[in-house]
């Protein structure tokens, strides 16, 4: 395998990811999947630069399955990065294949978001893409840095019903 | 091996808070800041520091000359088996030193580190040509 890094990641890359998980994983380059990321080249050309001397490639979400059977053949390895769980819902719902191990790093307040923990502000759609990839068998874990504890999925998705009900 | 870090003021506990957010928390990285109100504390806790340390000790200084760093270079000067100074702290600096601890580098190595890393941390931001899809598989 040669994806070494799943990660859902609100700012995609930065310095958690480009100082600490890199000392962490092997990696020779990213892969990130979003629409809404290829289409905003201010935000392309700054993550790129974030990257550093790593190289970074920016897909559709229609291109990811592709883009990952590839990646995952490659003797390169590379960390997988998208902005938003939904996003690796879809792609997992079409077949794509990274591992089963998903990391979630900081996911930002958004409208209709509930803030669950300190740096992770969910809405519905990210809940059901979450609870449809945890029962298809991804290992999901809530952890911005390696040193961090990991919270699972069914530890954050207590909390978050319990701030749903509390709300309505 | 352990870190210290001393500044003017807070920016050594600012920046090991800002190292923490990075790269996590770790038991071999102390900081100490020279209050502008000091009257001889900071002396007085710099060598209880290095008194009880039993590690080799690598000190980050904000400045050259300041007296946060005149303090440790006397300390260097007693003791330069067993303590390094560099000056001209910065925080890509201080990331790589920190997170190389894991790997056990020798006092010269990681002096070299801090200082390689601190000056390449200095850099002017320029957008780059290439925004086509450049990766290799």
């Amino acid at each position: 395998m040669a994806i070494t890094l799943a990660r859902v990641d609100d700012r995609v890359i930065h310095g958690q990811t480009t100082t600490r998980w890199s000392k962490e994983r092997p990696i020779d380059g990213f892969l990130v999947v979003g629409d809404k990321i290829i289409h905003d080249k201010l935000r392309t050309k700054v993550l790129k630069a974030a990257a550093g001397n790593l190289k970074v490639g920016i897909f559709s979400d229609d291109k990811g399955p592709e883009i990952i059977k590839k990646g995952v053949q490659s003797n390169k390895n590379f960390f997988l990065i998208s902005n938003s769980p939904q996003t690796f819902a879809k792609l997992l719902q079409n077949g794509a294949d990274w591992g089963n191990e998903l990391n979630v790093g900081p996911m930002n307040t958004r409208e209709g978001a509930i803030v669950v923990e300190r740096t992770l502000a969910l809405d519905d759609k990210d809940y059901e893409a979450f609870d449809y990839m945890y029962n298809h068998g991804i290992n999901i874990s809530f952890q911005l840095i390696p040193d961090e504890k990991k919270k699972t999925w069914p530890e954050v998705k207590k909390h978050y019903d319990e701030l749903k009900a509390k709300e309505e | 091996m352990k870190i210290l870090i001393t500044t003017h003021g807070n920016l050594a506990k600012g920046i090991y808070s800002s190292y923490q957010m990075l790269a996590g928390s770790t038991n071999q990285i102390k900081y100490l800041g020279l209050s502008p109100d000091d009257t001889g504390q900071f002396k007085k806790e710099l060598a209880h520091i290095i008194d009880q340390e039993t590690d080799d000790l690598l000190i980050l200084c904000d400045i050259k000359g300041g007296s946060p760093y005149n303090e440790c270079f006397a300390k260097y000067l007693q003791n330069p088996q067993k303590i390094r100074v560099v000056a001209g702290l910065n925080l890509p600096m201080l990331l790589e030193v920190g997170l190389s601890l894991t790997s056990k580098p020798s006092l010269d190595e990681i002096t070299d580190l801090a200082e390689k890393f601190g000056k390449e941390g200095v850099c002017v931001a320029k957008e780059t040509a290439d925004t086509n899809q450049d990766i290799e598989f």
